[in-house]
């Protein structure tokens, strides 16, 4: 080893960081489609980074979006609606009870009964028949809106790259949802038979 | 001097040498400098967390998008679990670029050999814009490949006995520098045995770092250590 050649090379040149480094090259793997959490630096595209959306696969049409946006709204207006009217034909069934079925006719049928209960239940009678064919106001304009939010939502997720597709099994599911959906808005009854069956069921219980 | 592409940079240490802290400045200097900054991007295999306070912790699968320019990041893995991690986060970083690449204890890592397409992705340094640091605690345990496959060495005392082993290249000014390493931290009263040469093997040069400058100034080529040398 020629030792004194090392000690020749090593004086008065520069400094290990001496050199300047060569330019950088081209990234070669994709943007990030969210932004990271946990850093506090700035000086990069890693902090309120939102991609275009033609960089967000998939892509998402407008028609797309609006079946998606047709689809939530259905879902959610069929559990409005059936829980409405589990609720109605619960209370329904509170109101007027069996008993005061069985009474009511015996009435009719010549036997001796309390005039006043009779009236009372006739009053019962007549309060749950109104509260049966209720309809909440507004019905076609909150459906609307709702459809107006929900698709506002939609695009903002689609603009910052967090709309994701259903999957095929999501998809199946909000399809049949929707079937049910629109029979069960033809047959609303159904549902308030169901909320009586299960108020007579708890008294039945109890 | 390092070299303005990409280098690969060997610290070779015993424990509490401040082999990683050394790594990490120079990682700081690859990811702080003006020009061609590199991200850092730490191989945790050794649940070493401590040793890396100032990195972001992320997974496998973040490497497959364009991390932050200027970050600081360490992907913790578990090879007693996945063994095969080691190779899916080789392959990942072959697609990086302008990065700075930190493997945690390469002795470990490379117990059985280096697989050839480690080999293969230390070629990649130049052209990707690439630095990579291994880790070693001594030149005995180390694997030939990893000492042949490097291009610049940061040598801190070990517990190597001499001669060091002949698969070492340049093993007798490796010695050398090792030995003055322990000669400085047995004269010196330092906190710890932080000693510390540079040895570029391609330009036969040798640096001493000064501790008493900070670190970008540390290592000046005003050496005269090959003088003392019996």
């Amino acid at each position: 080893m020629n030792f004194e050649q090392i000690i020749k090379n090593v004086s008065g040149g520069v400094g290990l960081f001496g050199n300047e480094p060569d330019e950088p090259v081209n990234e070669l793997l994709p943007q990030r489609n969210i932004p990271w959490s946990g850093s506090d630096e700035s000086d990069d595209s890693f902090l309120n980074f939102i991609p275009k959306q033609k960089d967000i696969k998939p892509e998402i049409s407008d028609e797309e979006l609006n079946v998606l946006a047709e689809q939530e709204v259905d879902l959610l207006i069929t559990q409005i609606d059936l829980a409405l009217a589990i609720g109605k034909g619960g209370i329904s069934e509170l109101l007027v009870s069996s008993e005061d079925l069985r009474k009511l006719n015996d009435f009719k049928m010549g036997k001796e009964f309390v005039s006043s209960e009779i009236d009372e239940i006739n009053e019962r009678i007549r309060v749950k028949e109104q509260f049966e064919i209720a309809k909440p106001d507004n019905r076609k304009a909150k459906i609307d809106l709702l459809t107006k939010i929900i698709k506002a939502d939609l695009i903002k997720k689609r603009e910052t790259g967090t709309l994701k597709l259903p999957s095929v099994r999501e998809f199946a599911y909000r399809i049949v949802l929707t079937e049910f959906s629109e029979i069960s808005s033809r047959n609303p009854l159904i549902f308030s038979a169901i909320g009586k069956n299960i108020i007579k069921k708890v008294k039945t219980f109890f | 001097m390092l070299h303005p592409q990409g280098n690969r940079i060997l610290f070779i240490g015993a424990s509490d040498t401040g082999k990683t802290y050394e790594c990490m400045q120079f990682a700081k200097y690859f990811r702080e400098r003006k020009k061609s900054p590199k991200r850092t991007i730490v191989f945790d295999h050794t649940k070493n967390a401590v040793s890396y306070p100032e990195t972001i912790q992320i997974e496998l699968k973040d490497l497959d998008y364009k991390l932050p320019q200027r970050g600081c990041f360490r992907v913790k893995v578990d090879l007693a679990k996945n063994p095969k991690d080691l190779k899916v986060f080789i392959d990942k970083c072959s697609m990086l670029t302008n990065s700075c690449i930190v493997l945690d204890d390469t002795t470990g890592l490379f117990r059985r050999g280096v697989p050839d397409w480690v080999i293969t992705f230390l070629g990649l340094r130049k052209n990707n814009r690439l630095e990579i640091m291994f880790q070693i605690h001594n030149i005995k345990a180390a694997s030939p490949d990893i000492l042949e496959n490097s291009d610049i060495w940061v040598i801190k005392q070990t517990r190597d006995s001499f001669p060091i082993k002949d698969t070492c290249p340049d093993g007798d000014i490796v010695e050398m520098l090792i030995r003055e390493c322990k000669k400085e931290n047995s004269e010196n009263n330092y906190q710890n045995l932080w000693a510390t040469r540079i040895f570029v093997g391609e330009k036969n040069l040798i640096y001493r770092k000064d501790l008493s400058k900070p670190f970008l100034e540390s290592y000046q080529d005003k050496i005269n250590t090959l003088i003392d040398l019996d």
